[in-house]
């Protein structure tokens, strides 16, 4: 059974890696992992996805 | 490293979406922040490690440090058009200021004769391959040939 749960911390890590990364590549060398298209987009979607997903954990 | 990295951060979120049934979206991003942060961590130690090996391990966390600290507050943008694409037009004007530098201060005395001026010479004959081949080559190429000529010239110049 599929379960709704908040992102663990993991998560949380790699989802602002990623976010920091939109336009620039942080912290020093991370010039050669391949950024996906419409990443951007992409983080929009997973952040509203994580509003709501945190509203129905903690009801 | 890049592959490896792209497999392993795979394997990860493969793993934690049994659990879970990320989104499309979820996923590609999440993969995306794990294989960056793996790049950083697995790169950082490799590359620890092996100032480690050679005693040389303070140096190597101090160069990464102030390396990630000013290229973060400065915007860690990829490198700029300017630095990875450099024209020919640009190599060549490097190119002549830098072939001056190495012949006022270069201080070569037995590689091609006994006389500096000769020396100096073979030195820029030698130059002025290399930098041929960085015209016929690519862009990419040619900035680190630049770069390095660049580098070693700037020891020149301490020494004199």
């Amino acid at each position: 059974m599929i379960k709704s749960r908040e992102f663990k911390n993991w998560e949380k890590v790699a989802i602002y890696l990623a976010e920091k990364s939109v336009g620039r590549s942080i912290p020093t060398w991370m010039y050669d992992v391949k950024k996906p298209e419409k990443l951007e987009e992409m983080l929009k979607e997973c952040k509203k996805r994580y509003m709501i997903r945190k509203c129905v954990t903690c009801m | 490293m890049k592959d490896f990295t792209h497999e392993l951060s795979y394997i990860i979120v493969s793993k934690a979406n049994e659990n879970y049934q990320y989104s499309y979206d979820e996923k590609v991003v999440i993969t995306y922040g794990v294989e960056l942060f793996l790049n950083f961590v697995l790169k950082g130690v490799i590359y620890i490690g092996i100032g480690f090996i050679f005693h040389k391990a303070m140096e190597t966390v101090m160069c990464i440090f102030i390396f990630g600290v000013l290229r973060f507050f400065s915007g860690g943008k990829h490198a700029s058009p300017f630095l990875f694409r450099l024209s020919r037009e640009m190599y060549f004007t490097f190119g002549c200021i830098w072939t001056f530098i190495y012949g006022i201060f270069s201080k070569n005395q037995k590689h091609f004769g006994n006389s500096e001026k000769t020396n100096k010479i073979g030195l820029l004959i030698i130059l002025n391959i290399i930098f041929g081949v960085g015209i016929c080559i690519s862009d990419y190429w040619r900035t680190i040939i630049m770069m390095i000529i660049i580098g070693q010239g700037v020891t020149l110049i301490e020494r004199k």
